[in-house]
């Protein structure tokens, strides 16, 4: 046993901090969340430079060769500066391609995602995400219909965060029903990666205060190669379903990251505000909720590493990715509470830093799958 | 014992429901996100509950009340509060209003008491500063005599709709710098007066629902003192025990809930294992509703009979608020994980308000004494725990 991080591990984690800390302080957080803004110019492609959107992925496709452990240090970095963006998409969008065996060979797309080259936005939401097989029936309606040239997709995905800016759309529709003979639920799903500039697929946008844009994108009658299919024709859930356990994993990793600055700030505020002439932080009821954060927080980091650790030994498991994400999405909500709370009235505004985490949060806490979503799919096998 | 509302009462409470339930619908009240148009309605509302007489409803009928009893006015709160407090500026309704009838010479209540009962003029309280929020006896804005003038200076923070009242009570320093709260004056003042500056702060929700308020040798004559010099501690605290029973967090807990019924009755379940879970959940707040409304009923029941409710008021206050909490957070859950019902109309601006809810109710948590501040409350005036050292 060893929890210790390798001595690369530190410095990618240092290396994020100080980037993040000069090209995205706080101001510039403030200023994408309250105009809904772009991120500063050519912060993704320095990103993309510096190796981290790929670290993940194998050295043949341009990546770093590291294990998912290591995206979840850049993540969780990410969360601690409330960067918003493509990170887990392309993350997640990459490893599946990697890992389906599809019509046409993606390798060299999956090198420009790693490198920055392309982008990629999943869309499998349609409101509310499938992460059991159980919620495909209520949760995926978009249709992939087989024609003599390809599929024509009907239906419409929402939210897909950033499907403005993205080259690609990673798509999850249904391409057969129970009653044309799928042996289950689960066997009526395909993926589809599609031009995100195809003709016909509109893009309306959400409104959103957290910096991250979100869009609903909708397929009227969209006709798509076939070579579009990624995997097998009706396979897509096993891949789904590995997809979604990284992408629980990943947010869970910004949420932790979030945290542990937002206890930082409240710290320092209860050693500096001072009422009834002490700082409050000398008083037990201050003291003990700072207490509770912290206990949150490192349970928060213990799941997610460690989920992360088994996400390639044990990638049918998907026990650990949704601990780590019900866990870390409720302590969220719990240290963002406390730390409005400590700050008094000043944590309601938005002069205040622990504002732009708190909404910031509110759209991880929620996106692949929110703290509910996890649980109910544990409970399956929680109880027998 | 008797839980039962008598005949008038009983009818009392549905009158109001029903003036409610047909002034305030289809428009979703919210009582946070005053928009200039809502401001409008707002003050529109606040005029016909004074024509109805309700604002004042248990002040002496000489300055626009109805004399009516405690219970009744604790049922009109309710009633309200579930509403989302249409037309009701509290700042004047439950603090300045009662504060004046308690320590107001004639000539204060005359100017000022017809005013608030018919929903003509708006109030704002200046208690809070920077340096003082929890520990209000730290207030450092300063009153200085001149003649038979005081000359404010200093500075108020998170006044509530200081933008959109016409006048202030301001808690001053009069007495000298260490006198804590020996040395405060309590002043009336319009906000139009020369000299004094107000800026809106944004709340974290996108709406602007408190402001700083500068004072820059604002002139206010004697005459608008209330209580005597250096006496507004007393003047405050009374003011603030005065209406605290928390019936107006179990009213909107009440909405909150009836609204996450609503919902719940028109999602798509993913599975019955969720639709349990919610169940469930949401049977024990149903329950915690209820509590909160007894905890209220009772504090008012113990003002009437002239008892000490500090500890109860503020056993009421962190139940009542903190419920709203747990109602909002289940509500976020539910909302962020089922597909929004319809892009516009009835589900998304209820979705909209849940969500504001769920960021405007740790502001109720923390205004008005937070939780904390309640809880140490409990501990040694309830409880008569020993205080903590200071
Ligand atoms: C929505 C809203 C509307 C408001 N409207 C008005 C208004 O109209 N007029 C007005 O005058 N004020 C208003 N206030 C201000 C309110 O009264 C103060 O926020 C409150 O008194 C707390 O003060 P503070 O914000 O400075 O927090 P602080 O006093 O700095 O408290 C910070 C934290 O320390 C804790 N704490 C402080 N002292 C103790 C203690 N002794 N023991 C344990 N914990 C302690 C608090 O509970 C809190 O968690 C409003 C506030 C809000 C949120």
């Amino acid at each position: 046993m060893d929890f210790s991080e390798t001595l690369e591990q530190r410095l990618l984690r240092d290396n994020c901090r100080t980037f993040f800390m000069r090209r995205y302080p706080a101001a510039e957080a403030r200023r994408v969340q309250l105009a809904n803004d772009a991120l500063p110019s050519g912060l993704w492609d320095e990103v993309a430079a510096l190796g981290w959107l790929g670290c993940a992925l194998p050295e043949a496709v341009g990546g770093g060769d590291c294990t998912l452990v290591e995206a979840v240090i850049v993540a969780e970095e990410m969360g601690r500066a409330l960067l918003p963006g493509a990170f887990i998409d392309t993350v997640v969008g990459a490893k599946l391609l990697l890992e389906a065996a599809a019509p046409l060979d993606r390798t060299s797309l999956i090198a420009d995602l790693a490198a920055g080259a392309a982008t990629i936005a999943m869309a499998i939401e349609e409101g509310q995400w499938p992460l059991a097989a159980e919620d495909i029936a209520t949760s995926i309606g978009l249709r992939a219909i087989r024609t003599g040239e390809g599929f024509v997709l009907d239906g419409s995905k929402s939210p897909v965060l950033h499907a403005d800016k993205a080259d690609w759309l990673l798509l999850a529709a249904r391409t057969a029903s129970a009653d044309a003979g799928a042996a289950t639920v689960s066997g009526e799903i395909s993926l589809f990666l599609v031009a995100g500039d195809t003709p016909g697929i509109r893009h309306e946008a959400l409104p959103s205060d957290s910096g991250e844009k979100a869009f609903a994108v909708t397929f009227p009658g969209i006709t798509i190669p076939a070579d579009a299919l990624i995997g097998e024709l009706h396979q897509g859930w096993p891949l789904l379903a590995r997809a979604a356990q990284r992408g629980a994993i990943l947010s869970a990793a910004m949420l932790l990251g979030a945290c542990e600055r937002v206890l930082e700030i409240t710290l320092e505020h209860a050693r500096n505000r001072k009422q009834f002439g002490k700082p409050i932080g000398s008083l037990q009821a201050i003291q003990h909720r700072c207490a509770d954060m912290a206990i949150d927080i490192a349970v928060a980091r213990d799941l997610t590493y460690k989920a992360a650790w088994s996400d390639a030994r044990t990638p049918d498991d998907r026990f650990d990715a949704s601990a780590a994400k019900c866990w870390s999405s409720d302590a969220a909500e719990r240290v963002l509470n406390s730390a409005v709370r400590i700050h008094g009235a000043m944590g309601l505004t938005d002069e205040c830093d622990v504002s732009l985490y708190f909404r910031h949060c509110l759209a991880l806490r929620r996106s692949w799958g929110g703290a509910d979503l996890h649980a109910d799919a544990l409970a399956a096998a929680v109880i027998r | 014992m008797n839980y039962e509302l008598t005949v008038e009462q009983e009818q009392f409470r549905q009158e109001v429901g029903e003036f409610l339930a047909a002034s305030c619908t289809p428009h979703e009240w919210d009582y946070w996100d005053l928009g200039p148009e809502e401001q409008l309605e707002h003050r529109a509302m606040a005029l016909k509950l004074g024509a109805k007489g309700w604002l004042g409803l248990s002040w002496p009928t000489q300055y626009g009340g109805l004399s009516r009893s405690r219970i009744e006015a604790v049922l009109l709160q309710e009633q309200l509060a579930y509403y989302g407090n249409p037309g009701v500026n509290r700042a004047a309704v439950s603090l300045i209003g009662p504060a004046l009838l308690n320590f107001g010479s004639e000539a204060q209540k005359a100017q000022h008491l017809p005013g608030i009962a018919s929903g003509r003029t708006f109030w704002s309280q200046g208690f809070s500063e920077p340096g003082a929020g929890s520990d209000l006896a730290a207030v450092s804005t300063r009153a200085v005599r001149e003649g038979s003038d005081y000359i404010i200076n200093g500075q108020k923070i998170w006044t509530s709709f200081a933008n959109k009242a016409e006048w202030i009570f301001v808690l001053a320093r009069t007495g000298d710098t260490a006198s804590r709260h020996k040395g405060l004056s309590y002043l009336l003042t319009p906000l139009d007066a020369p000299g004094i500056r107000v800026r809106p702060i944004r709340h974290m929700a996108g709406f602007q629902p408190f402001c700083e308020v500068f004072f820059d040798d604002v002139r206010v004559p004697e005459a608008q003192r209330l209580g005597a010099e250096n006496a507004g501690w007393a003047v405050a605290m009374g003011t603030l025990s005065d209406e605290r029973s928390g019936v107006e967090y179990s009213g909107a807990s009440r909405r909150i809930l009836h609204d996450l019924q609503a919902y719940c009755a028109a999602i798509r379940w993913r599975s019955q294992r969720e639709h349990d879970g919610v169940a469930n959940r949401l049977a024990r707040l149903a329950v915690e509703v209820e509590a909160a409304r007894l905890m209220a009923y009772r504090v008012t029941w113990m003002q009437a009979a002239g008892e000490d409710v500090s500890g109860h008021a503020a056993m009421s206050k962190v139940f009542g608020s903190e419920l709203m909490g747990r109602l909002a957070a289940v509500a976020m859950q539910l909302v962020s994980s089922h597909a929004p019902l319809a892009p516009a109309g009835r589900w998304a601006s209820l979705e909209a308000r849940l969500r504001r809810e769920y960021m405007a109710v740790l502001g109720r948590i923390t205004a008005a004494g937070s939780s904390e501040i309640m809880r140490n409350i409990i501990a040694t005036r309830g409880l008569r725990l020993p205080a903590s050292p200071r």
